[in-house]
């Protein structure tokens, strides 16, 4: 008898081995895919920028981005100050390099609250039907009634501002959609031939989900994270203008703009530079989130 | 097809109920006194309390709930503004042509423009016209509308002296709103349409409308784009919305007395009722437009169509298709 | 006189054609240097595995290759005395639907599922006929009469047909103007076995009445022998055996085709084991040096895997065969 199992042991020990070298394979085969693609690439490589930056930022300049100085207020861009000061003499540049921390920040946790609700919604409503996923999908379709900026005007109203509560009125307003892409993915897969093969060998429920089902639906989760991160950006940069979300002294990027915006007339370096940092990071993402795509989603290839 | 749209209008009750309950929810946690806010900080303790017993705020969720309920619905009473005690109501009617206004020349433009232009993208995949426009309408997504709005009134209204940067005083008011929120939606119009026409393009029936010995124009005209429409007409009721949003924003850069400067004036005073009601009423009219998209899509997609076809015509032709 | 000699003469006729699909910086050798000819009202059976390049041998003809991938790099098409390669893509148009017709394997996908059945059988008359909407819609209930669909449902969009059906609305299509060939890829491959022989016999029928040449792209020798005049074996993009039905059913003389034979199994007579061929097919971007069956050829010698590879050997009266041990496959079984 155990000669047998010893033999069919090393061939499972062989099969999972080539099934995780064929993974390796297919993920190295989109990574290589997307770095052929060099306006991905580009995007990538700012992106990269942009983290060293929120890293670095206390070391890159000599004022401190906090630092006040009403002697020097409302300069225009010059050598002391290449991108000018604001209304209390801090040095615009500094003030947006260390925003970056913020702006960053904001737009991951808020993108990344937003789809682990909706993987976990998603999940529940493909995963059990009847009642759960009714609920589900009515919840969902009384959220996605309301439009996504005036649900993150009124969550953010009613939690106030700062960076909590922005997250969350972010967050709400990716969930809904996520919920129903995750469902859909997930009853496409609980159809498919594989599953049935898999209960009829009686693998758990637990199993079937972790090994066979979530796998399967990682690539399109990581397309719909990076697809809506770049709306983030403008999102919060949107409620701070409005006064909700980041307020000033903190120096995120959509702060600095309401900060800047009664002087738009003589002084628009304040209202440019922050704009033109939220714009170059949102294209950046954009950019990679399309190279993922095309690398991703095999549809797509030509 | 009759039994479709009454399906179809049926469903917008419990959504609009639904939407009603979750925005009131929602604000009802909202820190901050309504009764104080409205009598100002100088009211003694004993104002404030007579005002809340007055005005029910001291009655359990479910109540107020129920009250918010019949007023907005049975009476369209959307209350009074804290701090004119304007009925909202009223002021919305006023001010939404305005918004709407703008945010229906945003669908008109990207129909117009987005569509086209994706379309001259799919079809010269990889060449100039493509690369050209999947470049722009890349930008046309990353730039905050509000900040464009920004650099706008600094160029054409400082600057240029051509284009009115506050309020409404002529019909030349609208140009630089308009242009800013229609940005985004045109920009990912082009590229929605770009996608879908590349799908259609590689499909198996153009390859036999090809093998037909059809044009090209032919093809992409009326092959390809018939079935590019359906997702694109879907995706308008969406992006009303989003521009119902993005409206917001933009009427405060440019002072437009539509329901979003309204709305966001309401944010800073605390104007509770104003901000709930003004919510209330976007999400209701753009529910309205998406059952409308809902019910164009049937009369347009014929497989939706025929699932509505009296019962009897679909028995006998299914016993006359299963013959091979 | 004058018709005989048109009778004798090729109606269609391929010289050295080669096809590539370039994608990723891969070029895929989809076509290496098929030549044969067709005359009027023959059947032409194409056979060979998924893969082979058959598909793309008919789309070529007709230059409906998706064109960035595609690139014919040489090879002349005449037809009817035109080389099609050199015609203008409005000439072109003028022979898709009209003089030469090409119906798919997958009739599920075929159809344009937005526009009627008749409306798009309509279109094809009205492209090539100078004829009114009406004219050309009287034509098209003609041809779904033809196929055995009711005229009654010519108003009635794709998804409300069954496969079989929508098979024989895309035959409708590729006959509506009578061409003069017909090129069927794999037409029954996607229906269920009850109506492959209903399709296969209007097909059929319908080309003896027309007096069409017919090229018949199959992976199914059993199709094969009910309708064709002429067998060409493609294999890895080349032909590599080509000769009348019987002599390459009767005489096989290929290793290839001697395998495809092999593994059908037999109703009559005790088979202990189907003889599949040893291997996989060879993989299109690179293609072995020399025989490209000689990886998986129990008769592969040295000679097999000589750089220029194997031309084409007559064996006598027509058959010709791509192998210098051919015979050795009949004996050695």
């Amino acid at each position: 008898m155990a000669e047998p199992t010893a033999a069919a042991a090393l061939d499972k020990a062989e099969l999972k081995r080539s099934a995780r070298a064929a993974k390796r394979r297919a993920f190295r085969e989109g990574w290589h895919r997307m770095c052929r693609n060099k306006v991905a690439v580009t995007g990538l490589v700012v992106i990269v920028l942009l983290l060293l930056i929120a890293v670095f930022a206390p070391y890159l300049s000599k004022y401190k981005y906090d630092a006040i100085d009403p002697l020097h207020a409302h300069l225009l861009p010059c050598a002391d100050h290449p991108f000018g000061t604001d209304g209390l003499g801090r040095d615009l540049l500094s003030r947006v390099l260390y925003g970056t921390r913020y702006s960053l920040a904001i737009a991951f946790c808020s993108q990344l609250v937003g789809i682990v609700l909706g993987i976990f919604l998603g999940a529940l409503a493909g995963f059990f039907e009847g009642l759960v996923s009714d609920l589900i999908m009515r919840f969902c379709d009384i959220f996605q009634a309301i439009p996504a900026t005036l649900m993150a005007i009124l969550v953010s109203q009613t939690l106030g501002a700062g960076f909590l509560s922005t997250v969350l009125a972010l967050a709400v307003t990716t969930a809904p959609s996520t919920t129903r892409i995750v469902r859909a993915l997930i009853l496409q897969i609980r159809n498919q031939e594989f599953i049935e093969a898999g209960r009829a060998i009686n693998c758990s429920n637990g199993l079937l989900i972790c090994r066979h089902i979530l796998p399967n639906i990682i690539p399109q989760v990581i397309i719909s994270f990076t697809g809506g991160l770049s709306g983030k950006f403008i999102e919060s940069a949107g409620l701070s203008y409005l006064g909700l979300g980041i307020q000033p002294p903190t120096p995120e990027w959509g702060a600095l703009l309401t900060d800047g915006k009664a002087f738009l007339r003589y002084f628009p370096n304040l209202v440019i530079v922050p704009g033109v940092f939220i714009m170059v990071a949102a294209l950046a993402f954009n950019l990679v989130g399309d190279g993922l795509r095309d690398a991703l989603d095999p549809k797509m290839r030509d | 097809m009759g039994r479709y749209i009454v399906k179809r209008i049926l469903w917008l009750i419990p959504v609009v109920l639904g939407v009603a309950i979750l925005i009131f929810t929602i604000m009802y946690f909202v820190p901050g006194d309504p009764a104080q806010i409205i009598l100002g900080a100088s009211a003694t303790q004993k104002e404030i309390a007579t005002l809340r017993q007055t005005m029910g705020l001291n009655d359990p969720y479910i109540l107020q709930l129920g009250r918010f309920l019949k007023s907005t619905f049975l009476q369209l009473d959307f209350g009074s503004s804290y701090v004119n005690h304007v009925p909202v109501f009223q002021a919305l009617t006023e001010r939404f042509p305005r918004t709407a206004l703008i945010a229906i020349v945003c669908c008109i433009f990207q129909i117009v423009l987005g569509i086209p232009m994706g379309i001259q993208a799919a079809v010269h995949q990889n060449k100039w016209q493509d690369r050209t426009l999947v470049v722009l309408a890349m930008v046309g997504i990353s730039i905050p509308s509000f900040w464009l709005a920004q650099m706008m009134i600094l160029l054409f209204s400082f600057k240029l002296g051509w284009l009115p940067a506050f309020g409404i005083t002529s019909w030349k008011s609208y140009i630089m709103p308009c242009f800013c929120s229609m940005l985004m939606g045109v920009a990912n119009q082009t590229r929605f349409t770009r996608t879908y026409m590349l799908e259609q393009i590689r499909s198996d029936y153009v390859v036999t409308a090809r093998a037909k010995g059809l044009g090209e124009h032919t093809i992409i005209y009326k092959h390809a784009l018939s079935n590019t429409l359906i997702p694109l007409i879907t995706g308008i009721g969406g992006d009303f919305g989003a521009a119902l949003g993005g409206t917001v924003i933009i009427e405060n850069v440019f002072s437009i007395p539509g329901i979003g400067q309204y709305m966001v004036n309401a944010i800073g005073n605390r104007d509770y009722p104003v901000v709930r009601g003004s919510v209330v009423f976007l999400s209701i009219a753009f529910s309205i437009i998406m059952l409308l998209v809902d019910l164009g899509y049937a009369f347009i997609d014929p497989r939706i169509k025929a699932q509505y076809i009296a019962g009897s015509r679909k028995k006998a032709k299914k016993e006359a298709s299963t013959n091979g | 006189m004058e018709s005989e000699n048109r009778e004798a003469q090729n109606l269609l006729e391929v010289k050295n054609l080669f096809v590539e699909y370039t994608s990723n910086e891969e070029v895929v050798k989809a076509v290496n240097g098929v030549s044969f000819a067709l005359r009027r009202g023959e059947t032409l059976g194409l056979v060979g595995e998924t893969g082979a390049g058959k598909t793309t041998i008919a789309k070529a003809i007709l230059r409906i290759l998706p064109d960035p991938p595609a690139r014919v790099p040489g090879g002349e098409i005449f037809f009817d005395g035109a080389d099609l390669r050199r015609l203008s893509e409005k000439e072109m148009r003028a022979i898709r639907g009209r003089r030469i017709s090409m119906i798919f394997q997958d009739p599920m996908t075929a159809l344009n599922p937005v526009l009627t059945v008749g409306r798009q059988i309509a279109e094809a008359v009205k492209v090539h006929r100078r004829c009114s909407w009406a004219q050309a819609e009287a034509e098209g209930r003609k041809s779904l009469e033809l196929v055995g669909i009711p005229a009654e449902r010519f108003s009635e969009y794709p998804h409300q047909f069954s496969g079989g059906m929508k098979q024989r609305v895309v035959i409708a299509i590729a006959l509506a103007c009578s061409p003069d060939l017909l090129i069927a890829d794999e037409p029954t491959t996607a229906l269920d076995v009850t109506i492959q022989a209903q399709v296969l016999n209007l097909i059929y029928r319908l080309q003896q009445q027309n007096r069409m040449a017919m090229i018949l792209i199959t992976h199914d020798l059993g199709i094969v022998a009910e309708t064709c005049d002429k067998v060409a074996v493609v294999y890895a993009g080349e032909i590599v055996e080509y000769g009348t039905l019987r002599q390459i059913f009767k005489t096989p003389a290929h290793p290839y085709t001697v395998g495809l034979f092999g593994a059908i199994p037999s109703l009559t007579g005790d088979v202990g084991r189907l003889h599949n061929i040893d291997g996989m097919p060879c993989d299109p971007t690179h293609l072995p040096v020399g025989c490209k069956f000689a990886p998986r050829c129990r008769f592969a010698a040295d000679a097999c895997r000589q750089k220029d590879g194997v031309p084409l050997r007559d064996l006598g009266e027509g058959h010709l065969c791509a192998c210098c041990r051919a015979g050795a496959a009949k004996e050695g079984d």
